[in-house]
């Protein structure tokens, strides 16, 4: 930090980055989505042959004469989740929105650290790149489900040790940009931005980043442990007497505890999972502040929801191992904790639903996707907690509910936020607006393809049906009323596909022919709106001088229905 | 509605904890009711055609914090009358034990091995170097325990009405034991022995399920399941005393 | 030039400046990650049937001298940088020298949870001390392309994290020898 110089701006501006975050993050979320549609092939047809065009694109190798085989179908298993979560929808949320947005709203120049935060992304390309890369190793990538349970994980393919690295990469990408966002946050803000004016997505995206900050550690030292449980010979993970394919494991001294790595794994996992919800609310608090013309109901409850789920989410990580054998008491702790980390949650969604309430709503195509949110990320919430509670989770444990319940929150939940925040700010990016025509069939196109796909997992899930097989439980005599369920779902998959083209559509001609929109198209009131589309260089030619909330929308007896952040009365 | 999704309830504990299963859904199903309604109703009353200038102050701040007490007080009675006491009921073990079925069963890639004690009810000593296709266990037959034990390869047998003891174990990577029907599921991690009961009510015939993604084949690691009534399971268990071969386990 | 005005003088409301904040951050992120390794080594520990002595791992008062070299080089940020890379550099050596006489003695990694405990952290805390011998090399090689107030922000910052790593490392040393 400290040179500033216009010529070198162009790699280490937070836009540029956050641009390189989004562009990169979206091959990922394309990639993600392309190995999710041949996992959803098997799983529809567990005893036919890929279609040629998909048997080719898989080879030869993985699929002889067109029939998938149990590893590849492990490895879709493994990097779907990977790539979705860790190079996709994190970064875009973090990388992409974050550092686009938080200095803009914030009313400062760029991030606290802009080299720092240029190494941050061309770090987790690397990783991104490097985790690819292992599909072409032998045996292929990791196949051990993202969250790399040893001993299976530690006895696996040369591709494990790609994704240990990618993991131990992303870790110090992650520490860098979050480490940034907290600083700029707390040290650029413009004057008189207190903390209690900040934008409820500033504050989302300040506390995903003291999660990523202090959890992703515990991740890396876990990566670490199981590289050198496989390279080194060392048995952190490996207990003794090891009997593998029936014969007796030389070389290892055993000893080592696989618990440890569950630990240190979810000890990470759960806030992950924080990191993921937590700024997708805080694109959907902007969004429908702006379009019911009105403020944030109870702003200070949500503040403090999401402070204190930042520090519940770090002690509830073993409810993802009430199976393993936990005792009484850990079992009684860990359930009590995750009721109580359910309160906030709750707060926090009912606070965007009673900001409706008295407003005067518009039906953008931001806030279309913000308005979906709602149910469908509540749907997700609520149907954590059988999850939550042991005795309803041996029922529910990897099985498709599961599957079910993650997925509504992260893809019609926290994609559909990543939507809606695309709509609201491409006229801030590029200066130009999307269709809103396009915009309203990609929304209920995916609305509906979304639903379909993931509704009728709860019910797989209560039948007992387990996620993670191969031949979709053809072998299990209670799944078999449910094969043809896997065929619709993986139609819906299809055609959600299709539906996002005239998104694609959409953003390539309107970036270029859209019309133009103006400084504050939307007529919003936070810091980014107060300066040109697209930002200058600098992004303000004032330092904006804030004495007032973030949501001055529709005061009583003004002449306009908001007034910006930076006006001065 | 939930009911006839569930696998069927057959063992005691699987009504108590079909029990809260539907409790839960019954309370997500009233709030997703309750904020849907609320939802749709905004949107039709608040749309901006109707509305078209906002209120600063919007809705007062009572009735919301009725709306989350309500949702606070149904995890608390939830969780403190029913999810707890159901499952830390579960947890410890009861004293009714000494009169239970015992097995132990090893998983391994990608079958459950399954070793009873036989009619003398106490567990031979085994040993890995004596495992073979006929003595899937490795059962020491030279032990003073091990001449009646019975050990078989994905096939579980128990009898109905008397708790049913599993000692569960594993040799290589972690696997989930799972009775659906039994309201079943327990973790079987290497270099850990935990042990899981249950009391089947029905007799019927089902399958052993592995919930832990174990590697390529996991997918067919099923074994079969079945609860004979008392008689049933005797016959059963003498027969297949009679047909421990000889020589197999002998060292 | 354009940096922040808070970039080297505590701003009013949070009373700290930038460059002290970021390194802060950073220390309570590499504290989170010494303290898992350091759990995942109780937890092993505890969970062991047997625990091997951690004379195997050579006598302790072989690691006197390069204890002696970390204090010093911390103890040098202040007023002789160049001493800080000197003796850091000296501590690294004397580690090496340590490592490759465990291994001649056919103490490897693969041995037992002891040595690999060992090797991993006494080896990550090994990186760190040579990241700290490059960062100070920085700092002197920068020195005079910045203000006095920056320089001295930074001295600050490389001083907080040489204390970070002396503490992890007489964390190591208590928790393997003397616990």
């Amino acid at each position: 930090m400290g040179d500033w110089k216009p010529a070198g701006m162009h790699l280490t501006d937070h836009k540029t980055v956050g641009l390189q975050y989004a562009l990169t993050a979206s091959g990922f979320l394309l990639l993600g989505f392309l190995l999710m549609l041949l996992m959803r092939w098997q799983l529809a047809w567990p005893t036919s042959p890929l279609p040629s065009a998909m048997a080719v694109a898989v080879g030869q190798d993985n699929a002889p004469s067109g029939f998938m085989l149990p590893e590849f179908y492990n490895q879709l298993v493994a990097m779907h989740g990977s790539v979705m979560i860790f190079l996709a929808v994190v970064p875009l949320l973090t990388g992409a929105f974050g550092n686009y947005l938080v200095p803009l709203q914030i009313g400062t120049r760029d991030m606290a650290f802009p080299r720092l935060n240029a190494v941050s992304y061309w770090i987790y390309l690397a990783a991104g790149l490097l985790m690819l890369c292992s599909f072409f190793v032998t045996g292929g990538a990791a196949n051990s489900g993202w969250t790399s349970y040893p001993p299976l994980a530690v006895l696996a393919t040369r591709g494990q040790d790609y994704w240990l690295v990618g993991i131990i990469m992303l870790g110090v990408s992650s520490m860098l940009n979050s480490l940034n966002v907290i600083a700029t946050v707390l040290q650029l803000r413009a004057p008189g931005l207190t903390l209690m004016r900040l934008p409820f997505f500033v504050w989302s995206q300040l506390v995903a980043a003291l999660l990523l900050l202090l959890a992703f550690p515990s991740l890396q030292a876990a990566a670490i442990f199981q590289l050198m449980d496989r390279l080194a010979g060392t048995s952190f993970f490996l207990p003794s007497g090891l009997v593998v394919s029936g014969v007796a494991l030389q070389g290892p001294s055993g000893g080592g505890n696989p618990l440890l790595w569950q630990h240190l794994f979810w000890f990470l996992g759960h806030p992950e999972v924080y990191v993921l919800v937590l700024p997708a609310i805080g694109i959907v608090s902007e969004v429908i502040a702006t379009n019911t013309r009105r403020p944030l109901w109870g702003y200070r409850a949500m503040v403090g929801s999401v402070l204190f789920i930042g520090i519940m989410s770090m002690v509830v990580w073993a409810h993802h191992m009430f199976l393993t054998g936990m005792g009484t008491t850990l079992g009684t702790f860990f359930q009590i904790t995750t009721m109580i980390i359910s309160v906030p949650s709750v707060v926090l969604i009912t606070s965007l639903m009673l900001s409706l309430w008295g407003g005067s709503i518009r039906f953008t195509t931001p806030m279309l996707f913000a308005l979906a949110f709602l149910p469908m990320f509540g749907l997700g919430g609520l149907s954590g907690l059988p999850l939550g509670l042991a005795a309803s989770d041996v029922a529910l444990h990897d099985t498709w509910y599961v599957v079910g319940h993650f997925h509504f929150l992260v893809a019609p939940g926290t994609l559909f936020a990543i939507f809606a925040g695309i709509y609201h700010w491409f006229p801030k990016v590029t200066g130009r607006t999307l269709y809103r025509g396009l915009g309203v069939v990609h929304f209920w196109g995916s609305f509906i393809a979304m639903t379909a796909i993931f509704l009728p997992m709860f019910t797989l899930g209560l039948r007992g049906v387990n996620r993670r097989l191969y031949d979709a439980g053809l072998e299990y005599t209670h799944a078999q009323g449910t094969l043809s369920i896997q065929g619709h779902m993986t139609w819906a998959a299809v055609a959600l596909g299709l539906l996002q083209l005239p998104f694609l559509v959409n953003l390539l001609i309107s970036a270029r022919r859209g019309t133009l929109a103006g400084d504050n198209p939307w007529h919003a009131t936070t810091l980014e709106w107060q300066t040109a589309s697209p930002p200058q260089p600098g992004n303000f030619a004032v330092t904006p001088q804030v004495d007032r909330g973030p949501y001055d929308y529709s005061l009583p007896g003004h002449p306009r229905d908001y007034v910006a952040q930076g006006e001065r009365e | 509605m939930i009911e006839r999704l569930l696998p069927v309830a057959g063992s005691e504990h699987a009504v108590a904890f079909d029990a809260v299963l539907k409790s839960v859904h019954a309370h997500i199903a009233i709030q997703a009711l309750a904020w849907g309604t609320f939802l749709v109703f905004c949107l039709i009353r608040f749309r901006s055609s109707r509305q078209p200038q906002a209120s600063h102050r919007g809705i007062a701040p009572v009735l919301p914090m009725f709306a989350i007490a309500v949702v606070i007080v149904g995890d608390v009675v939830l969780l403190a009358t029913m999810a707890l006491p159901a499952w830390l009921a579960r947890a410890t073990m009861p004293s009714s034990v000494l009169a239970a079925t015992e097995v132990r069963i090893a998983a391994e890639q990608f079958a459950w091995n399954i070793h009873y004690p036989g009619p003398d009810r106490r567990f031979g000593v085994t040993s890995a170097a004596l495992i073979s296709a006929s003595n899937p266990v490795g059962i020491d037959r030279t032990s003073p325990d091990g001449t009646d034990d019975v050990g078989l390869l994905n096939v579980l047998m128990v009898p109905v009405g008397r708790p049913v003891v599993v000692q569960l174990s594993s040799r290589d990577v972690v696997h989930s034991f799972t009775l659906n029907e039994m309201r079943v599921r327990q973790d079987a991690t290497p270099g850990l022995l935990v042990r899981t009961w249950f009391t089947p009510t029905i007799t019927g015939q089902w399958q052993i399920a592995c919930s832990q993604l174990c590697g390529l084949a996991h997918y067919r690691m099923r074994g079969e399941f079945s609860v004979l009534s008392q008689p049933g399971w005797d016959e059963w268990l003498r027969r297949e005393v009679a047909l421990i071969p000889p020589e197999a386990g002998l060292r | 030039m354009n940096v922040s005005p808070w970039a080297y003088a505590p701003r009013p409301d949070t009373r700290i400046s930038t460059v002290r904040l970021g390194v802060w951050l950073f220390l309570a992120s590499e504290a989170m990650f010494f303290g898992s390794l350091f759990s995942a080594y109780v937890l092993l520990r505890t969970g062991a049937h047997a625990w091997p002595d951690a004379t195997s791992l050579g006598a302790a008062r072989a690691l006197l001298i390069p204890t002696i070299m970390l204090l010093l080089a911390t103890r040098s940020v202040r007023n002789q940088l160049g001493l800080t890379a000197v003796f850091g550099v000296l501590f690294l050596l004397a580690k090496l020298l340590a490592f490759a006489r465990l291994l001649d003695h056919g103490q490897h990694p693969a041995s037992n949870l002891l040595i690999a405990c060992w090797f991993v952290m006494s080896g990550l805390h090994w990186l760190h001390v040579a990241g700290g011998v490059g960062a100070t090399v920085w700092v002197m090689q920068s020195k005079r392309t910045v203000t006095a107030p920056h320089h001295a922000e930074r001295l600050h910052g490389l001083w907080l994290y040489w204390c970070f790593i002396d503490v992890v490392w007489l964390a190591i040393l208590v928790s393997f020898y003397f616990i």
